[in-house]
């Protein structure tokens, strides 16, 4: 990659959908060869999977690398269409495609009380809920940019929505609380929410 | 880190103000993208410790080529561009290369360095066992194969 780099084929290197430790090993290797460094991570992240706050955004955060996070909406998880009392994904949703994003996986309690928050936020501030879910992750740290994949043009208008405004910390707070992961696995749950949001507790 | 979120420009309202006269002094831009650009002024962040300027939303391409029409995912670019967005991310491996050259075509009406685009190395492009994966064989002919497919080799 460095000498691609150096061949001028390609500007920058980056990386997506690494786990943290080969994150870190990679950033390391580059460093002491004097290689060109990583310059972004592309992980999947937003209200239904944050578990890129366990180990990839603080690595990002401590070495200088830039966020482009995909699925912002979760294939539709998070556009308004899904809500509470459905028994099934809306007819020609991405959700009964191939993927991660299926109904099995999100279809229970903790997404529905997301959902009903996503919901009254968006309300709130006069925003669809996608706006609302892509603006949550515009806001929080170390974020670069939600890549924001548009199949028509009627998505893009709707989610340019999401820039030019502000959520409210509260409003943040209540969004982050409500998307919490339901149970943190080991070695997660030793600092719980707050070590995830404490990236400056990571070893130097 | 001093600071957990990215930089972010203090100009961008001024340089949203000036890009806003710039369109003006252009005819064939719709009401409809002046509106976008009034309404929704993209702001622009550092992609990490690179100095580049990129657009707070990033364009995914995947679908153009194959869910989405050329003459969508045209319109989709224009409107996403004419707004401010600068950065635009694809991979090998959407639409077998469809997304990539879907993009090229675009990209050759405009100019290049105007924009950030990103794309992936690894996924499955062929049947052979090298038409895959991270060794420098398949990422050498993979880059040469992106950037034919963008047309900016």
């Amino acid at each position: 990659m460095d000498a691609l780099v150096r061949s001028g084929k390609v500007r920058y290197v980056g990386v997506s959908n690494f786990r943290g430790w080969q994150l870190q090993k990679a950033v390391d290797l580059c460093r002491q060869h004097g290689w060109e460094p990583l310059v972004s991570l592309q992980p999947l992240y937003n209200l239904l999977e944050r578990a890129a706050e366990w180990e990839l955004l603080p690595v990002c955060q401590n070495e200088g690398l830039g966020v482009i996070t995909w699925s912002p909406l979760r294939s539709g998880w998070l556009s308004g269409t899904f809500h509470r009392g459905m028994t099934g994904p809306p007819p020609g949703s991405k959700v009964t495609g191939p993927g991660t994003h299926t109904w099995e996986r999100y279809a229970n309690e903790h997404t529905w009380h997301l959902l009903d928050e996503l919901a009254a936020v968006a309300k709130e501030a006069g925003r669809t809920p996608a706006q609302v879910a892509v603006r949550w992750i515009l806001q929080r740290p170390g974020i670069t940019a939600p890549i924001v994949g548009a199949r028509t043009h009627e998505h893009l208008e709707d989610v340019f929505g999401a820039v030019g405004w502000s959520l409210t910390d509260e409003q943040m707070d209540r969004l982050t609380r409500a998307s919490e992961p339901p149970v943190d696995p080991y070695p997660y749950f030793a600092g719980g929410a707050a070590g995830r949001s404490n990236p400056q507790a990571t070893v130097r | 880190m001093a600071s957990a979120r990215s930089p972010r420009y203090g100009t961008a309202l001024v340089e949203d103000g000036a890009r806003l006269l710039t369109r003006c002094a252009f005819p064939n831009l719709t009401w409809s993208a002046l509106q976008l650009l009034a309404c929704w002024p993209v702001d622009y962040r550092f992609l990490g410790a690179t100095g580049l300027g990129v657009s707070e939303l990033c364009l995914g391409a995947m679908m153009f080529g194959s869910r989405t029409d050329e003459e969508t995912s045209r319109r989709i670019l224009d409107t996403y561009t004419e707004a401010g967005g600068n950065f635009i991310d694809t991979a090998d491996v959407y639409g077998d290369g469809a997304s990539e050259e879907v993009l090229g075509r675009w990209l050759a009406t405009k100019r290049r360095d105007d924009f950030v685009v990103a794309t992936k190395v690894w996924g499955v492009t062929g049947p052979g066992p090298n038409d895959r994966g991270l060794s420098r064989k398949h990422i050498l002919s993979a880059v040469d194969a992106s950037l034919r497919r963008l047309g900016t080799d």
